[in-house]
């Protein structure tokens, strides 16, 4: 299961940023989007601009300094181990996020405008009741972000059409670690919302500035009791849901036709079917235990055994004698000569042939002459 | 007779700023998560857990310990170690890494843990090994195409028979 954290200020110092990455990798996350905030109007040097960031040469750098000076460059910044020494990678995705005040702002955010076009994700934060109600109606906006900045009460009419339209809403969870107007606020905000959704839609992310308000996705799938979701809505939150709020971007962004260019890419977008096959079967063991298959193995045996055996029951009744010597001539073939596959084939011919020659017999008596002559002259 | 449930969490203690950190002992973490859940969740929520808090490992070396919850209340006191920012003003994560219902199994997970934690620490190492080592390589490969060879002997006389 992939872990997504869908809201990282992106407009600070890189090494913070590179530290707060690195961080997120140690505590499990996959796929991070790094926002740019704009107050009010977005204007063209809006532009995106974010630069994803590199680990890869920092990697070989460390390395030059660890065969330099030993292990230094694995020294503790969080820990007794340098985080994310390890080489797993973090996906990184672009997002832009307008506070808006009024409709006029909210128009400017359309499909037309070519600094939308340039990021992955479109979030807005309303701070007006009026916008909130017109965002859930758009088309053009991926993610509605609830904070205390949103004054007012969130009706569940309007939620239910964010989740009709695809629209997530996003709870940031850090303000739990703020001062205590803003943790109010978070609960009231995060549980009306849940009372309304039952768990459908919610992203949960971190505003994180700084990492020591980072919580991994365990944690955070644990705080969601304090608010009204359960365990496995929680997980949702930081795992599924915000996957599909980057394929709602990637579809709005593509109005609804793509042309894969690179293979790589789309095996990275197809990743969820396979998380979909986890669920459905988490132990990827589609082969019963062989605890299972044993008793129904010995039950065609034994039927077939019983088969034999009446077989030779009745034979001595129908007087065909040439039967009953095959079949017990064939059993001790199969026990002798078991990769002789010429004895077999005219053994089960004559074992198919006893069985209509019974037929016969019950049929008619007069027959039963003709037949064994048949026989005989078969052999 | 109905048995008790417990349930262990593992977690990891996470200092931000590694110079200010202090070692883990019982002493001060009981005391400082009790209050840390008072000041949370309040009194009634923390009397009801407080007898069945025990720890049941510590170790201030890697900064890990193990501790015993009843199974009703473990939710809260996950909650209390997640929400828990500071200690004395020193910025501090309680992480939570393996929750089970038995003892064994967060054994096992630490035992994944540690090995992991060495395996990075000695990255370097290993790769040096790896560059010493690559003749003893090549005589582990010609070993296991002999055993590979092996079966299919086995094979064959099984067919003759």
């Amino acid at each position: 299961m992939a872990y997504y954290d869908l809201n990282i200020p992106a407009q600070q110092d890189p090494n913070v940023l590179k530290d707060i990455l690195l961080f997120m990798t140690k505590l499990g996350y996959d796929s991070v989007a790094l926002t740019h905030t704009v107050d009010g109007k977005i204007s063209p040097k809006d532009i995106c601009k974010i630069q994803k960031i590199d680990f890869n040469d920092d990697d070989e750098k460390k390395n030059n300094n660890n065969n330099n000076s030993n292990e230094q460059g694995l020294a503790t910044s969080s820990g007794w181990l340098k985080v994310g020494t390890s080489k797993k990678s973090i996906k990184q995705y672009t997002r832009l996020e307008v506070v808006v005040k009024n409709n006029a702002e909210l128009q400017m955010l359309n499909s037309n405008n070519p600094v939308v076009q340039s990021y992955d994700l479109i979030s807005i934060i309303p701070t007006d009741i009026n916008v909130f109600n017109a965002a859930c109606n758009s088309t053009d906006i991926d993610i509605i972000t609830l904070t205390s900045f949103s004054k007012f009460i969130v009706k569940p009419d309007r939620i239910r059409q964010c989740i009709q339209k695809g629209i997530s809403i996003e709870l940031v969870y850090t303000s739990i670690f703020e001062k205590e107007s803003e943790r109010l606020s978070f609960f009231q905000l995060a549980s009306s919302v849940v009372r309304s959704s039952f768990g459908k839609n919610i992203i949960l992310s971190s505003r994180g500035k700084h990492s020591k308000f980072m919580r991994s996705p365990y944690d955070i799938s644990n705080l969601g009791h304090l608010f009204g979701l359960n365990f496995d809505q929680a997980k949702a939150s930081v795992s599924k849901l915000p996957h599909s709020a980057i394929l709602h971007g990637l579809s709005r962004k593509t109005k609804g036709l793509a042309l894969v260019s690179d293979p790589a890419l789309l095996r990275d977008l197809e990743l969820w079917k396979l998380e979909r096959k986890d669920d459905v079967t988490p132990t990827g063991n589609t082969v019963p235990h062989p605890k299972n298959k044993k008793p129904e193995k010995k039950q065609d045996i034994e039927n077939d055994n019983d088969a034999d055996d009446q077989v030779i029951e009745q034979e001595p009744k129908t007087t065909t004698t040439t039967t009953t010597t095959t079949t017990n001539d064939q059993i001790k073939s199969k026990s002798k000569k078991s990769n002789e596959p010429s004895v077999n084939k005219p053994s089960d011919t004559t074992t198919t042939k006893s069985t209509t020659i019974k037929k016969e017999n019950q049929m008619d008596v007069d027959h039963k002459d003709t037949t064994i002559k048949r026989k005989r002259n078969n052999e | 007779m109905v048995r008790l449930k417990n349930r262990y969490l593992m977690t990891e203690v996470i200092w931000h700023d590694p110079s200010n950190a202090s070692a883990l002992s019982e002493l001060w973490l009981f005391h400082f998560l009790i209050d840390e859940s008072k000041r949370l969740f309040g009194e009634l929520t923390t009397e009801a857990f407080k007898k069945t808090v025990k720890f049941v490992y510590l170790n201030p070396d890697t900064n890990l310990f193990i501790i015993r919850c009843s199974f009703t209340y473990y939710k809260s006191l996950w909650s209390v170690l997640s929400m828990i920012t500071s200690y004395n003003n020193i910025p501090v994560y309680f992480r939570v890494i393996h929750l089970s219902g038995s003892i064994r199994g967060c054994q096992k997970a630490a035992l994944k843990v540690f090995q992991k934690q060495i395996f990075i620490y000695d990255k370097n190492t290993i790769q040096q090994q790896q560059q010493t080592s690559t003749s003893s390589l090549l005589s582990i490969t010609q070993s296991d195409i002999e055993m590979d060879n092996a079966p299919s002997e086995d094979d064959d006389i099984e067919m003759k028979s």
